[in-house]
């Protein structure tokens, strides 16, 4: 009995270390996320996500992808991409599906295959339930969570 | 003299479950439970290394994907269709056997806590914690929770001789008690007569023991069937449940040691009518513990679905300006004791008293017998409430464990093929009215079965002020299934 629960042991340590590990970023990029409109409601939206790298060019030919979650588990993700950009902005139609906390997790693909990735958190109200938020030049600003990044 | 000779309870079974081909033959199995524990345990684990080292992102990690959504979600079905199946495969108990074996002798659980007023208020508490920190959105603290749960339950089964984690302490397990009480399927033994001349009562006190046993019965007759006495035996029931006066599923984990244990093979896992001891007079205790652990867990249905909707954010933000509250957890606290204490205490004493007066038995019937007489009929509303919920989320996110489960295992998740794969609105819809409608219908036909019962003519007048709390229980049920669902930490407090 003994050896077949080490065996099990064994196993389950094997399986945590079989997530994908992210790697520590090798490129500097500042990314930002906008969400119009401001505040934000339930439905179609724009992320206007600004990507600059470390001297502060913009980048414009990354590749973006979006994936957002809510903080329940078992929701269904949202996802959108988009291909390029100007002046370091991605313009990416999106839609929240319901209202609540959001997770917004941003992949940023380089010309050069290295992906960079950031999550921001974002509230999403119902029309009738907007509490008074910060706004920014029309949109809002999401407060960033983390960054990752994968080679 | 005449009590002796009155006939145990045993209910009309259809047919004993461990009698099948298969299935049976597994259950009644000396290591049959663990058929079920082994998995589940591996499962456990599974989780509490993802929520360790996992995404911290709630909807992609199996501490919060599978408690949160497939836990609940088959837990509210197995009760109303089978029975108490996740007692019965509970991963927590299998270090029991290990803990017997250093359990300190003799120690019975504290007299005063011998009720469910532990088990109200470890209920409370976790409904309480699971709004205050996000529970469903962490899979860290919901892998703490876990091995929360495995060491509360070693430690109680070294330290006292009965299950006392799964009897008076266990949230989760009190949960399935009371819905388990309208599943088709409850413990019963099979010849009373047997019952009554075995020596040994092996199903409630076991055939395990420290140091071999010697029968009287075996040197007198011998036993019919091989029964091991001893370190290697089986222990008897550890919620203490005598087979024989079984007469509600209240208590029963289905471990099935008392079918292992019985020498006469006894003992059987019959089906009834779903909710054959909600109408019965004597199923349950008459006590203020159990009625308002029944009572108060349907409410508790209804304020965790309001925890999800739009109007507790209002209420949250009323209270805290009104009574300049700044910490979420006094408020929260605040609408808890309402909705989940005082609302249904009073409701119930308010609505037994007017019965009492309407039926003009107030010297007849006690408070407390005439709230415990029609505590059942808040078992099937109850039910319906948390199927609603549990179901809605079951139904939207069951598939998401595929790719989360790709994802742990170092794949790349197929979240655009099975995370965009959900159960049609409408259908979910139907399934919820279904059942807050079907557990309404249930709960009145009972309440009305227990109103003629005790108030024969005035039964109608009985039953009116019970009927109304049952009514209303449902409607408040359906106003927050149709509000638009929120899934937010309180924000208001950050």
């Amino acid at each position: 009995m003994l050896k077949y629960g080490f065996l099990l042991f064994l196993i389950l340590i094997t399986a945590a270390g079989c997530r994908q590990q992210t790697a520590t970023p090798s490129t500097d990029l500042n990314i930002m996320l906008a969400v119009e409109p401001d505040p934000l409601i339930v439905g179609d939206a724009t992320l206007v996500i600004t990507v600059n790298d470390a001297s502060g060019a913009a980048v414009n030919d990354a590749k973006i992808a979006v994936r957002g979650d809510m903080n329940h588990a078992g929701m269904m993700p949202v996802f959108a991409e988009i291909d390029s950009g100007t002046d370091g902005k991605y313009r990416v139609p999106f839609e929240w599906t319901m209202a609540g906390d959001w997770i917004v997790e941003v992949t940023v693909t380089l010309a050069n295959g290295e992906q960079v990735v950031k999550s921001f958190d974002a509230e999403v109200n119902t029309s009738q339930n907007m509490p008074e938020m910060t706004t920014e030049n029309g949109s809002q600003t999401m407060p960033e969570m983390t960054t990752e990044a994968e080679s | 003299m005449a009590a002796q000779s009155k006939p145990l309870e045993r209910p009309r079974g259809l047919f004993d479950v461990l009698q099948l081909p298969l299935i049976g033959r597994v259950l009644r199995w000396r290591w049959g439970r663990l058929v079920l524990q082994i998995p589940l345990a591996i499962i456990a684990l599974l989780l509490v290394i993802d929520g360790f080292t996992g995404p911290q992102t709630a909807s992609r990690n199996l501490a919060t994907v599978t408690p949160w959504i497939h836990y609940r979600g088959l837990v509210v079905i197995a009760l109303l269709l089978a029975g108490n199946l996740f007692c019965m495969g509970c991963p927590f108990t299998i270090p029991r056997t290990l803990a017997k074996r250093f359990s300190l002798p003799g120690r019975r659980f504290p007299r005063f806590l011998r009720n469910k007023w532990l088990a109200i208020g470890g209920l409370f508490t976790l409904f309480l914690l699971y709004e205050w920190l996000d529970l469903w959105a962490s899979p860290l603290l919901t892998a703490w929770v876990i091995v929360f749960y495995f060491v509360a339950s070693f430690v109680l089964e070294v330290v006292f001789t009965e299950s006392a984690f799964c009897k008076y302490v266990c949230p989760l397990g009190t949960f399935n008690f009371i819905y388990s009480t309208a599943s088709p399927t409850q413990i019963a033994v099979k010849n009373h007569n047997i019952c009554q001349t075995c020596v040994g009562k092996e199903c409630v006190n076991g055939s395990y023991s420290p140091t071999p046993v010697i029968r009287l019965d075996q040197i007198a007759g011998g036993a019919p069937i091989e029964v091991h006495y001893g370190p290697d035996g089986t222990p008897g029931c550890g919620t203490l449940l005598f087979a024989p006066q079984i007469k509600s599923n209240l208590d029963c984990t289905m471990c099935l040691d008392c079918v292992r244990a019985c020498p006469y093979q006894n003992v059987g896992l019959m089906v009834r009518t779903p909710g054959h001891e909600l109408i019965q007079p004597d199923a349950w205790p008459k006590r203020w513990d159990v009625s308002f652990l029944v009572i108060i867990l349907a409410f508790m249905g209804l304020s965790n679905a309001f925890g999800m909707v739009p109007p507790v954010y209002e209420v949250e933000r009323w209270l805290a300006e009104t009574f300049n509250i700044g910490s979420e957890l006094i408020v929260l606290f605040i609408i808890f004791a309402v909705a989940n204490l005082l609302l249904p205490v009073g409701i119930t004493l308010l609505a037994a008293s007017l019965a009492r007066i309407f039926t003009n038995t107030t010297r007849k019937f006690s408070l407390r017998d005439s709230v415990a007489a029609f505590a059942p009929a808040f078992v099937p509303i109850g039910l319906g409430i948390w199927i609603a919920h549990y179901g809605f989320h079951f139904l939207t996110g069951a598939l998401t464990i595929i790719p989360v489960f790709q994802e742990f295992l170092g794949m790349a998740g197929d979240w655009q093929r099975f995370g965009a794969i959900t159960t049609d609105m409408n259908i979910i819809g139907l399934v919820q009215g279904g059942a807050l409608f079907g557990g309404l219908l249930w709960s009145l036909v009972i309440a009305q079965r227990t109103s003629l019962r005790l108030y024969r003519r005035d039964g109608m007048l009985g039953l009116i002020p019970w009927a109304l709390v049952l009514i209303g229980l449902a409607l408040v049920a359906v106003w927050i299934f149709g509000l638009p669902m929120e899934m937010r930490g309180s924000t208001l407090f950050n």
